[in-house]
């Protein structure tokens, strides 16, 4: 016996310090790229394109930053993104939530069948939809606008939002409903006071990973818009790195300012993470 | 005593809570597949296969058709492998701090896909590339690449950036999965004698396959459907060596070709159908079993 622990011991040393090591050259391969990209945004102009590059600034600045929001229109393209993400998030929670809720408690083959084809809707490609909704969107005049784009984005973010929500409310017990119901709640009552308090936490993550995917979006969002009325983020990051072909700190700068607000709901909803991410809800 | 429990709603009103989002999701999914297959199969409103004989003759169709399947298959199985060896690592009883490397990990997906693709450019930019100076000054390599401007490298940059960004999928999933395994099993392994990589083989992995495969599936999905980093990057290039199908749709529309797009998309549709279909059969599986 005591000899296997001592063979177990010396083993399990070797395996903790090969463990940590490649572990920590996996989190460098992680952090190579971001690190790279808040170093940069807080550099001087002058030693962006400095040989040898530097990992740490001699004299960080926020000039960039200055650059990024005085000198572009990327805080307009923010506040396009956030209206349109906002927009995509409150439509997809209404419509998403009664209908997963509908298909969570009625369970027979038809709502069963519509909510495959939610799930299979869900994997629904982006460029596949690219020319259809092109001509769609330009047909009905909402082409440049942000309504045009919060419609395109429905297509991508209803599917998914539909289906969280359904995922959600099915772990709560149709008990509690009848419970309300003896107690004297109507119906109608008994989903607004009973269910949707606890259902709430859950519908709001789907409404931020609609939120994330919209303003993430690029395929469509680069056809869809053309003037600052309506371009996102993304698109706008685009325009603004081809512009600014040499000014890459602002470049950097700029893409620290479009993770920030995805960065931060990961933040506050750390809890429902790991399921969303679990049924697909966020893409890279 | 009336004991028959009332439902809580009937039937109707059930179908009042599902219609709405039901007609919304079917209209807007609908309404795009069908005018996409009816373009794809017209010419000026009359019926014809045109388009798709145009595409196939392409001489470029097949390497684009060779370059998809090959993005598909090299980016799933390196994020695959990245990320079920980084689960085990973590998931070993001695490491601490496990949430904090599950959440370093986690970095690299919750970017937004467009900072990535800019930054990657940077980084694998040949004059002022961080890429290029880094191995170089460790001795890895002699001369800069010219990683995004030569055939060779092009594709192997932007499968990097790719794997890059999607193992840590897989390492949450199995790492979930990981988390999930009762204790017992791991120390009755332990008591038999059974070493780590014994325990992973014969008793992690069978629990943990249903899991694997779903998120296999998934990557592929993503993986066929990638466009914005590779738009960004190469924008199919150099000489259409990381062209793949998305970003010949994309060029197609750019370029006006509306019937060729629409066939091209039908034909990324298809595929990316086939492996849906699997994803749901399989997931219903697990549904079942669990």
């Amino acid at each position: 016996m005591r000899k296997y622990f001592n063979k177990y011991h010396i083993k399990n040393g070797l395996a903790v310090i090969v463990t940590y090591f490649i572990l920590t050259v996996i989190a460098l391969f992680i952090l190579f790229p971001l690190t790279w990209v808040v170093s940069t945004s807080i550099k001087p102009t002058n030693e962006v394109m400095a040989i040898p590059p530097q990992w740490i600034p001699d004299n960080p600045t926020i000039e960039n930053y200055v650059n990024v929001f005085t000198n572009s229109s990327i805080p307009r393209y923010f506040v396009n993104s956030f209206l349109a993400s906002s927009f995509v998030a409150l439509i997809t929670i209404v419509l998403g939530g009664l209908t997963g809720y509908g298909l969570s408690r009625r369970k027979t083959k038809g709502t069963r069948a519509i909510s495959t084809f939610i799930l299979a809707s869900q994997m629904l490609p982006a460029t596949v939809i690219l020319v259809p909704v092109y001509l769609f969107i330009s047909k009905i005049h909402l082409y440049d606008t942000i309504f045009g784009l919060v419609f395109a984005h429905l297509i991508l973010t209803l599917p998914l939002v539909t289906w969280m929500c359904k995922g959600y409310i099915d772990t709560i017990p149709v008990d509690l409903e009848e419970a309300a119901q003896i107690e004297g709640c109507t119906r109608l009552q008994a989903l607004l006071k009973v269910i949707f308090p606890i259902a709430a936490p859950g519908i709001a993550a789907s409404g931020m990973f609609a939120f994330i995917q919209s303003w993430n979006e690029f395929t469509i969002a680069s056809i869809l818009t053309e003037s600052t009325k309506s371009r996102t983020l993304p698109v706008g990051l685009t325009e603004f790195a081809l512009l600014f072909k040499v000014d890459w700190g602002s470049t950097m700068a700029a893409s620290v300012v479009i993770s920030v607000p995805v960065i931060v709901i990961f933040l506050f909803m750390q809890k429902y993470i790991v399921k969303g991410i679990g049924q697909g809800a966020v893409k890279g | 005593m009336v004991s028959t429990r009332k439902k809580l709603f009937t039937k109707f009103q059930y179908f009042q809570f599902i219609l709405p989002g039901f007609i919304v999701i079917g209209l807007l999914i609908s309404y795009p597949l069908v005018s996409n297959v009816s373009m794809s199969v017209s010419d000026d409103g009359v019926f014809s296969i045109d388009n798709f004989i145009r595409i196939i003759e392409n001489p470029s169709f097949i390497i684009t058709l060779r370059n998809t399947l090959l993005w598909m298959f090299s980016t799933v199985v390196l994020a695959t492998t990245l990320g079920f060896c980084s689960a085990i690592l973590i998931e070993q009883n001695f490491v601490k701090h496990k949430v904090f490397w599950r959440s370093l990990i986690l970095l690299a997906w919750i970017t937004p896909g467009i900072v990535k693709a800019h930054t990657w450019k940077w980084l694998f930019s040949y004059d002022f590339g961080m890429l290029n100076y880094m191995l170089v000054s460790i001795g890895l390599i002699k001369e800069p690449v010219y990683w995004l401007t030569s055939a060779n490298t092009a594709f192997l940059a932007v499968v990097i950036i790719q794997v890059w960004s999607e193992f840590p999928y897989v390492m949450l999933m199995i790492s979930a999965g990981i988390q999930s395994i009762n204790t017992e099993y791991y120390d009755c392994a332990r008591l038999d004698g059974a070493s780590y990589f014994r325990y992973i083989w014969s008793i992690v992995i069978p629990i943990i396959r249903d899991v694997v495969f779903i998120s296999i599936l998934l990557l592929t999905i993503w993986s066929i459907n990638t466009f914005s980093v590779i738009w960004i990057v190469t924008q199919g290039g150099p000489y259409g060596s990381t062209n793949i199908l998305s970003i010949d749709i994309y060029r197609k529309f750019l370029m006006f070709d509306l019937g060729g797009a629409s066939a091209t998309a039908l034909l990324q549709l298809s595929i990316s159908l086939i492996i849906t279909i699997i994803y749901i059969r399989q997931s219903r599986k697990v549904e079942t079993n669990a």
